[in-house]
């Protein structure tokens, strides 16, 4: 278990260098937000297309199909937009839109408890592109893992399947992830630890 | 069994190569953003979409009205034209409007006798069938009568 948590990326503002940048980013996403806030729509556009993928992975990772992916995004995008004025900028635009998406996908979980057509559909595409690789052996192998483990994570509760979502697979910092899902930094902590601790016990069984 | 760690990885980048297929912000504009009204407007259809509580509201309100207009009709149909009057009890109920010959059917005799003996009841005899009456005749003897 210490191995899998040691392993959790750090926070990506560590340098001097990634902080430059940051800021930069930072400050180009500030004004791209204070355009769209005026009603510029190609700011608002350019915005949308800059997180368009990562609330889609997110959405896709927790309600575990494409379809309800594609609609959870959509539905997060018009919540952006009719909130985009109220946004006060104490977070940056991609925490925010991803603070809605936790909550839009919460609720279609909830909605439509469609758990295991999600396991398949998840199945169905780590198998898709599992099998680019060359040895069809290997790649079966492989694939099987993989759907175990895709089928494990969907045993996980919302919230501990959120907080490695967002904290493994999107690389977001332990406050990105609090400001994300609304809960204090040890929550999170304690979240994921606890989440990656249910993995292991489950992933040894036979 | 591979490790828990590898396995995470390998989904993890599996999971990063995810991309939302399409473009979200012309799918956005496409989906026609709600505005604060009931209505919403869409941009490139130019035509106005009801919500769905809107929706309902409406239908239920068209389907009222619909049973009203139904209510309304039967209630009329139900109702004759106009009161037939019963020409055979004219001598008992007074009929309270006048009435041409045409309006009469053919009555016997009696029924005329009747409807002659109504005080309110205005009969014109023009066209009057020919009423073929016995005739009547008297045998008188002039001489007779001045004997006596």
């Amino acid at each position: 278990m210490g191995t899998i948590v040691t392993s959790l990326p750090k926070n990506p503002i560590s340098t001097r260098d990634e902080s430059a940048v940051t800021a930069s980013v930072i400050g180009r996403e500030a004004l791209l937000v204070a355009r769209a806030q005026r009603g510029d729509k190609a700011a608002t556009d350019q915005l949308l297309r800059g997180v368009q993928d990562v609330l889609y992975r997110f959405c896709l990772s927790t309600l575990c199909d494409a379809e309800a992916a594609r609609d959870a995004t959509q539905e997060t995008a018009v919540r952006v937009l009719r909130g985009l004025s109220s946004f006060s900028r104490q977070s940056s635009f991609q925490t925010w839109a991803l603070g809605i998406a936790v909550n839009v996908s919460r609720e279609m979980r909830r909605r439509q408890a469609q758990a295991e057509k999600g396991a398949r559909d998840i199945r169905t595409t780590h198998a898709t592109r599992s099998t680019e690789s060359p040895q069809p052996d290997t790649a079966a192998d492989e694939r099987e893992q993989m759907e175990r483990l895709a089928e494990l994570m969907n045993e996980l509760t919302d919230r501990q399947r959120e907080a490695l979502v967002l904290r493994f697979f999107e690389e977001q910092s332990v406050e990105q992830t609090a400001g994300v899902m609304g809960c204090a930094s040890g929550t999170v902590k304690a979240t994921v630890s606890q989440a990656i601790r249910i993995l292991r016990q489950r992933w040894s069984k036979p | 069994m591979s490790d828990l760690r590898n396995e995470l990885t390998r989904l993890k980048t599996t999971h990063l190569a995810q991309r939302y297929p399409g473009d979200l912000a012309a799918d956005i504009n496409e989906r026609a953003i709600p505005s604060q009204g009931s209505t919403m407007r869409s941009e490139h259809a130019g035509t106005t979409r009801f919500r769905p509580a809107v929706m309902g509201t409406l239908a239920v309100a068209a389907a009222i009205v619909f049973l009203a207009v139904m209510i309304h009709v039967a209630e009329q149909s139900s109702q004759p034209d106009h009161a037939e009057p019963d020409l055979t009890q004219a001598g008992t109920d007074q009929p309270s409007q006048n009435m041409t010959l045409s309006d009469l059917p053919a009555l016997s005799l009696t029924a005329w006798l009747k409807l002659s003996a109504s005080s309110d009841l205005t009969i014109s005899t023009q066209g009057l069938p020919a009423l073929s009456l016995p005739t009547v005749t008297l045998d008188v003897n002039p001489s007779a009568a001045i004997r006596s």
